[in-house]
């Protein structure tokens, strides 16, 4: 009976102890995340301006028209880039698990969605890079090519590698988020 | 120059401390919640992970749950609610693609047993061993919406609750464990052991 009395008293307290080194651990990595969280946006936000300043406004009158076009569209597609992951974490920190179970999978099942809008926007990103990349390499080709041609020849490079990274997610996509979607579809049907 | 500089400083002073206290004030929450529902956190567990290394993993990843989700518990509902919906929400996350395959196991508890309906009056031992893992059987067989209100039901929540936990309206509640009820005691009343 005093046995079992004093090992109540002590798994109780390395309950406690456990909980304490949980709560620090836990305070601990919310304070990490703020603070990457700061520097993400910092590094976005001084990386916008400094790259528009270089780039595009041409503060050393370095760049011609052309190279300013570049500059413009690696601008916008950056603040298109900043904005998705912005976006996609205000959603990862706004997932809730005290939701009720079937508004947790409705929600999740939108989380988990291929074609969301978060994937527009990165086309159009995609878009607009190739436009940059497109305008900067056709004006570095030498030869009697005209504009129409060497467009063509800078995508037969650029169209190919845009496919695979496509490919790439789209394979990464049924890997970790299809199960999960399956999953909820599953579980919503027959609730 | 000079006042603005200080002026500024006690600013940050005083967001860092209101900051130290609403951390201070939700690791006392958090501690309170999980110590008061330790026992009851364990019970789900034990239903969805089959072993002891997964009830412990799955235990720590409720609490990491609890933790993120304390900010939004209000009050609005009871601590019990909330702490349910966070336990089965991660439960249902935990086994992700797997949950399919996993099983869902049942404690050999009168209570637990009781609370679903199962026969007290099943006499030889023998008997009742076939049924109990007959029974397991046929909940394993349960949608997965249908295992987490059956592991409600077993641990004796009520239906109104069950309802606010899961998202489905009371009658629906009702109905479902009223169907998944009747199926078990189909299901124990066929084969050898048909009374």
């Amino acid at each position: 009976m005093k046995n079992n009395l004093f090992a109540r008293n002590r798994s109780q307290e390395e309950a406690i102890r456990d909980m304490d080194s949980f709560v620090l651990k836990m305070r601990v990595e919310d304070e990490r995340n703020l603070r990457i969280a700061k520097g993400m946006f910092a590094v976005y936000f001084v990386g916008i301006f400094v790259y528009a300043a270089i780039y595009f406004v041409n503060i050393f009158g370095d760049f011609n028209t052309l190279e300013r076009i570049t500059g413009a569209c690696y601008v916008a597609a950056f603040i298109l880039f900043a904005f998705i992951f912005h976006k996609q974490k205000k959603d990862l920190v706004a997932v809730s698990y005290a939701l009720p179970v079937v508004e947790m999978l409705r929600m999740a099942e939108k989380r988990y969605q291929f074609w969301r809008p978060e994937l527009w926007y990165a086309l159009a990103g995609i878009v607009i890079v190739d436009i940059g990349s497109s305008i900067n390499v056709c004006q570095h080709i030498e030869g009697d090519m005209t504009w129409l041609h060497k467009m063509l020849s800078v995508h037969a490079v650029l169209i190919p590698i845009w496919v695979v990274a496509f490919m790439v997610g789209v394979w990464k996509y049924r890997r970790r988020f299809s199960p999960h979607l399956s999953l909820c579809k599953g579980c919503l049907s027959r609730s | 120059m000079i006042k603005n500089v200080t002026s500024g400083l006690v600013l940050l002073l005083s967001i860092q401390v209101e900051q130290e206290i609403l951390m201070n004030s939700k690791e006392t929450t958090f501690k309170k919640v999980i110590s008061d529902n330790e026992e009851r956190i364990r019970r789900i567990c034990s239903y969805y992970a089959p072993t002891e290394e997964d009830r412990k993993d799955m235990f720590q990843e409720i609490m990491i749950n609890a933790w993120k989700s304390i900010d939004s518990f209000r009050g609005d509902s009871s601590v019990d609610t909330w702490i349910y919906r966070v336990a089965i929400n991660t439960a249902l996350g935990f086994a992700g693609k797997e949950f399919k395959r996993m099983r869902f196991t049942v404690g050999f508890d009168p209570v637990v047993l009781s609370n679903l309906g199962f026969p007290e009056e099943a006499g030889e031992v023998m008997v009742l061993e076939q049924k109990f893992s007959k029974l397991q059987v046929s909940l394993n067989q349960l949608s997965v919406i249908e295992k987490a209100i059956m592991s409600l039901v077993m641990e004796g929540v009520s239906h109104r609750e069950i309802a606010d936990i899961i998202g489905l309206t009371e009658p629906n509640i009702r109905v479902k464990v009223h169907r998944i009820k009747e199926s078990l005691r189909e299901s124990l009343k066929g084969g050898d052991y048909e009374e």
